[in-house]
């Protein structure tokens, strides 16, 4: 099912009561998430993520503008009619209740000829713990549950009444490291087969990018880019988006345009072909990690001194598939920023040497205007 | 002291078996020093709980102990037949009996109701939590003479209650000296009405610790009200129920002073004495000075008090289970 939303906005008063002005948490969301797809909505903490999530699941009402589910328009039917499935940060599972109940709560609820019989739910309640495999844990009680069956137990309890939607608050943060990947992989799994459209929440981007079909970047209630993530990755619409995508994150310098280079500190380091007819002007200059290319020496030896970018060599880190430069600049947006290069670990580079040299890729550069932040090239 | 001698049984291999007993004499000493540590209470409760209790137990079974000679005629179960004969005794268990079945499960729905009224309302939230809260700090005198003004009939006037009975062409009903429902209705309304505030505050408290997530978790799925209080509140809120059902059952059964606040020293001559009232007048009452049936009322309502309050405990338990 298609979600809609058409200026959708939400103000809070603000908590501190003699300051006025309210809160923007959603600013005119206007916007399609497309049928059975698995959306991410991405951004720093405050930036008004959950509350869209709850504005979706009818926990919140809008200050403004509508909400539609296909061609319904929902932005006055309270949660309880929306048919929405929600897993809540901290799962909000019922303690008193094992597995079993916990998951047929939802069916329980059923009114009219959309009420079921014991069987049936017993039926139903098993089919969502299948999808989530733990159907062998169909007794337990919540505390007996390590943190990614709760998740799990979660998820079925959403899904157990064939929601329109599927909402998930912050899915992974509650769990560790190499479980958040296997759940991550899950969720993805999950979507794929029962093609239930499906928003999540996170403020992780290597999760957002990892799992959706699209990603919301957001920030400060308004919407920054949405796009498929390799695209939101590669195009980035203005600096915070470069930003906030990538790890390790995106190197910003200060740099200007000048006579039909790029310059930073007082190198040419991209030439007419990649600046084209902009005019000169002062400018942030953004590098992914991966676009910083050592240039191979004379004799075949990495010798780290030559070409366009000259910078100042702090540590070598060995990750063993790759290698990370950790370097300097003067003209760092924030000076004293440890800087990263992503390099192959076919590489040797002498870690004594002052200075490291790099080419650019065109494409893994970006250029932002310094007043407006937007994207320039 | 003992750190020197734990160490040198590690001096060497060739002392043999000389080391070991000493790490178990260590061993004894430490929980020796524990012990030391726990007597200052032990002999506290030993003095206060332990040996009157033991006492208490000796008295009952001896005929006609006399406390200022130190004699008694005999041993046997003959202070517990008499109690168990006293027409006096008898209504002070049908009167605790009455008190503690209606007030119990009373007040404890009212608290219930009071506390979900009070955790709904957003204004003047601080307000009404205080106003409930009083009674629980005012005096007793204080408010047995509130509920004298408001029941007692006096050659002036007939008591606020029956004023208000009389608009609707009802009454007088003597609520202090008159017939027996009528005293026990004053009772357990008074005994409610004291017990309320420390019950709200508790299930206010429990209601406010249920976390909000569960209710949103519920909206989502559609549940009613009515089946989040059933199958939300409820059984969150269980184990403070369960605490003030039965803190409520052992405190009714105890029940006394508010008697007496009520209706004065002579409870049996008001026909609303209670077991404690009982014992209390079988040791310093007018026909006091019987400390062997006053030993073996006690004990009968200790029976009582330990029975409910096991059952209680077991009834909780399986719930809890399920």
């Amino acid at each position: 099912m298609k979600i809609r939303f058409e200026g959708l906005t939400k103000r809070f008063p603000n908590r501190d009561k003699r300051i006025k002005t309210e809160v923007v948490a959603v600013d005119h969301f206007t916007f399609e998430i497309p049928d059975g797809k698995l959306v991410g909505l991405l951004g720093p903490s405050g930036c008004g993520k959950s509350t869209a999530l709850n504005l979706i699941c009818g926990l919140e009402t809008p200050t403004e503008g509508r909400l539609f589910f296909d061609e319904d328009d929902v932005t006055d039917i309270p949660a309880e009619n929306r048919g929405v499935g929600m897993v809540f940060q901290s799962y909000a599972l019922y303690p008193h209740l094992n597995v079993k109940k916990n998951i047929m709560f939802p069916l329980q609820n059923l009114k009219g000829d959309k009420k079921m019989t014991k069987e049936q739910m017993e039926q139903k309640a098993l089919e969502a713990a299948r999808i989530v495999q733990i159907e062998e844990l169909m007794d337990r009680r919540p505390n007996e549950m390590s943190g990614g069956q709760q998740q799990r137990v979660a998820i079925a309890r959403a899904l157990v009444k064939m929601p329109r939607v599927l909402l998930l608050d912050e899915p992974l943060s509650n769990l560790d490291a190499r479980l958040r990947i296997q759940t991550r992989e899950e969720i993805k799994r999950i979507q794929n087969e029962t093609k239930i459209t499906t928003v999540f929440v996170t403020h992780d981007q290597e999760e957002a990018m990892s799992i959706s079909d699209i990603i919301v970047v957001m920030k400060d209630g308004a919407i920054h880019q949405i796009g498929k993530p390799q695209e939101v990755y590669d195009q980035p619409k203005n600096l915070f988006v470069a930003k906030f995508l990538g790890t390790p994150p995106i190197n910003v310098f200060n740099g200007k345009i000048e006579g039909g280079s790029l310059v930073i500190g007082n190198e040419k380091v991209l030439g007419k072909d990649f600046v084209k007819d902009t005019p000169n002007q002062e400018v942030f200059v953004g590098i992914r990690p991966e676009g910083l290319l050592l240039r191979e020496g004379k004799d075949g030896k990495q010798t780290g001194s030559e070409g366009a970018f000259t910078t100042e060599l702090l540590a070598i880190e060995v990750m063993g598939r790759d290698t990370s430069v950790v370097f300097s600049h003067t003209a760092s947006e924030i000076a004293g920023t440890r800087h990263r290069a992503i390099v192959s670990s076919d590489n040797a580079i002498d870690p004594e040497k002052k200075n490291v040299a790099f080419d650019l890729n065109p494409k893994k550069v970006f250029v932002f205007s310094k007043d407006t932040q937007e994207r320039l090239l | 002291m003992s750190e020197i001698t734990d160490k040198s049984s590690f001096s060497g291999p060739t002392s043999g078996n000389k080391p070991a007993s000493m790490a178990v004499f260590v061993k004894k000493l430490r929980s020796l020093k524990a012990w030391l540590y726990l007597l200052p209470a032990l002999l506290f409760l030993g003095i206060f709980m332990v040996y009157p209790l033991i006492d208490v137990l000796v008295y009952s079974f001896e005929e006609g102990y006399n406390s200022a000679s130190q004699t008694s005629f005999g041993t046997g179960w003959f202070n517990y037949a008499y109690v168990l004969h006293d027409p006096y005794f008898l209504q002070a268990v049908k009167n605790t009996f009455l008190i503690v079945i209606i007030t119990v499960p009373l007040s404890t729905l009212l608290a219930l109701l009071i506390s979900l009224a009070l955790n709904s309302i957003k204004k003047l939230k601080e307000v009404f939590q205080t106003i409930f809260f009083l009674p629980y700090v005012t005096n007793t005198l204080a408010v047995g003479l509130v509920f004298m003004i408001m029941f007692k009939k006096t050659p002036y006037t007939d008591g606020l209650i029956n004023m208000i009975l009389a608009i609707f062409k009802s009454g007088p009903v003597d609520f202090i000296d008159g017939p027996y429902w009528a005293k026990m209705f004053v009772m357990c309304f008074y005994t409610i009405w004291v017990v309320l505030p420390f019950k709200v505050l508790i299930l206010t408290s429990a209601l406010a610790s249920v976390d909000e997530v569960y209710y949103k978790a519920a909206r989502i799925d559609g549940t009613s009200r009515f089946r989040q209080f059933t199958h939300i509140t409820l059984p969150m809120i269980s184990p403070m129920i369960f605490y003030l059902v039965i803190t409520g059952f052992i405190g009714a059964f105890k029940a006394y002073s508010d008697e007496v606040a009520i209706f004065g020293t002579n409870l049996n001559s008001a026909g609303m004495n209670t077991i404690v009232g009982y014992v209390y007048d079988m040791l310093y009452g007018d026909a006091g000075g019987y400390p062997s049936y006053a030993a073996a009322a006690a004990l009968i309502l200790f029976a009582i008090v330990f029975t409910i309050t096991v059952v209680n405990l077991l009834i909780s338990k399986k719930t809890s289970i399920r």
